[in-house]
């Protein structure tokens, strides 16, 4: 059974020779493969390679297209920060409130801006490659989180708590935006999408403003994405939404290490996707074992209740950890029995 | 009204992310005439105080706090026009804050900056991506006593070790203190320690207290 026949047999409710396994692993190619990490995400060729080279070492059941929002506030006109060791960040966005933000030309999501299409022509080289095999994932930023790519966190929370209006016409404008950056991915061949959504997460917004404000656009995306979406918690909680996610057209959650992996089953149903739930930040501090231990945690409590993706829950996986506690994670999997 | 009253309005206003009401509330209270320096002990102290509580428990969101923040810095603004450290009330101390080299995520860092001038800090705020050399000759300038470096991301947090290593190595460890803090911290309090702060709060309502102590320590340690 191949990665993709086990993810798919997973979400179908198919059985499926083990657990599938996976780890945000963009940046760590930089650690493997000993390549700079600007060239890692200015590169697709160089993408490509560092994913299917930890494809190959470690055996994860999933590949991603770059994890690189930057470049897309980058395409907007703000400004990258580069780093040896760990993936992009924005170091400046490209202006500074809601009103420029909406009267800036925002770019196509076809433009040839900066390194805007690095993402798409890497998953069409990963599919390409290996995606008959093993599903490639796209990263597609929330609608929530969006405008902060354009015009900084501070003045979206900003315009969303305390100018209505044009946290609405910002909204829409991104819908739209997103819609096309999707449709971008899923031409390039992505067999589904992960959203990660930080507005989802109770530690950055109270459900009553999410619903308010941020349900409806995102619902409006939603069926225009073209491709299955696993809505993805950013690093904090989102047990606060997960009845409300059970109700949404899409194929699971991704929950944070601190939601609780029964309790998030019984709040999504028994049809809808989980991944997670291993603490990112722990990694470089596990050993093999401890790792075995904790994997073997969670797949006790969520694998055989429902479709089950066993993940670190985090963005991209701390470059200190160490490849023998990969290793581990992937066994821990692999020796978890064969249920039917 | 009673300022119990008021307390339970404004925190209501900091949850329901209702500055608009927040600042119709601070003119009921001014046109009643109370002294606008005591409304800051007697409604914004406490309001402040139990929205922290809410935080630390982990039931008050980042917006929920911002929104705090913004409402603080509005009572701040009526009831001392000059800024806390100004004609309005003594400071209490002067704290130089900033995101450590290679950190970008300024919105903690802000609101950290409103709740300690709203608690009488004058904060000097250096803001995005600044190295220990930065960090220290400024604290020195200012004749501060407390460095905040904030990070979000593990591999930035790391760099604070270099702001640590400058403060020993220029013998400034009894007289200038570190204090750290960001998501990173929450989730690992074991990194304080190993960035080599001297504290960390687990959010920005925290910090008053957390600076406090710092303060004290120095005194205790080179007097005042």
């Amino acid at each position: 059974m191949n990665s993709l026949q086990r993810v798919m047999g997973v979400v179908t409710g198919q059985p499926v020779d083990r657990p599938p396994v996976f780890a945000v692993l963009g940046a760590y190619a930089a650690r493997s493969s000993g390549v700079p990490m600007r060239t890692l995400y200015e590169d697709a060729a160089t993408h490509v390679r560092g994913q299917l080279a930890l494809r190959a070492e470690f055996g994860f059941d999933l590949v991603i297209a770059p994890f690189d929002f930057p470049a897309i506030g980058e395409a907007f006109g703000g400004q990258t920060a580069w780093f040896d060791h760990q993936a992009p960040n924005l170091r400046r966005p490209a202006v500074e409130s809601a009103a420029e933000a909406l009267a800036l030309t925002w770019p196509s999501p076809d433009a040839e801006v900066g390194r805007l299409q690095v993402c798409p022509r890497a998953a069409e080289a990963l599919a390409t490659a290996c995606g008959s095999e093993t599903p490639v994932f796209g990263i597609l930023p929330g609608p929530g989180g969006f405008p902060a790519l354009i015009m900084g966190m501070e003045a979206w929370i900003n315009t969303l708590l305390f100018d209505p209006g044009r946290a609405r016409e910002l909204l829409a404008r991104a819908v739209e935006w997103l819609a096309g950056w999707a449709s971008r991915l899923v031409s390039a061949g992505v067999t589904a999408l992960i959203m990660p959504e930080a507005a989802a997460c109770s530690d950055v917004l109270p459900r009553a403003l999410f619903l308010d404000t941020l349900e409806a656009p995102l619902l409006s995306l939603l069926p225009r994405l073209g491709a299955p979406v696993v809505v993805h918690h950013t690093g904090g909680r989102v047990t606060h939404l997960l009845d409300r996610m059970a109700t949404w057209p899409i194929l699971g959650v991704a929950v944070g290490a601190r939601d609780d992996l029964a309790g998030a089953r019984g709040l999504l149903g028994p049809g809808k996707l989980l991944v997670g739930n291993l603490d990112n930040l722990a990694f470089p501090g596990w050993s093999p074992e401890q790792v075995a231990v904790e994997a073997r945690d969670r797949l006790e409590q969520a694998f055989g209740a429902g479709p089950f993706i066993l993940s670190n829950s985090g963005a991209d996986l701390p470059l200190g950890t160490s490849p023998e506690t990969l290793h581990a994670l992937v066994a821990a999997c692999k020796g978890f029995g064969h249920p039917s | 009204m009673e300022p119990r009253e008021a307390i339970t309005i404004l925190i209501e206003c900091m949850l329901d992310a209702d500055r608009d009401r927040a600042s119709r509330l601070l003119g009921e209270l001014a046109e009643s005439g109370a002294p606008m320096q005591e409304l800051l002990r007697q409604v914004l102290d406490p309001a402040l105080n139990e929205v922290g509580r809410l935080w630390e428990r982990r039931e008050l969101s980042m917006a929920q706090a911002y929104v705090g923040a913004r409402i603080a810095e509005d009572f701040l603004m009526r009831c001392l026009p000059s800024e806390a450290g100004g004609a309005g009330r003594p400071s209490k101390g002067v704290v130089v804050l900033g995101n450590i080299e290679d950190d970008f995520h300024a919105l903690g860092r802000r609101m950290v900056g409103s709740f300690l001038r709203a608690s009488g800090w004058e904060v000097v705020d250096l803001g995005n991506d600044v190295t220990a050399e930065v960090f220290v000759d400024e604290a020195l300038a200012r004749g501060a006593h407390i460095v905040g470096a904030s990070a979000m991301m593990h591999d930035a947090a790391m760099n604070i070790r270099k702001l640590r290593e400058l403060i020993d190595r220029r013998g400034l460890a009894g007289r200038l203190k570190l204090a750290v803090g960001g998501a990173v911290f929450n989730w690992r309090p074991a990194l304080v320690e190993e960035v080599g702060g001297d504290g960390t709060a687990a959010n920005a309502t925290q910090v008053d207290a957390l600076c406090d102590r710092l303060l004290s320590e120095v005194r205790t340690e080179v007097g005042p």
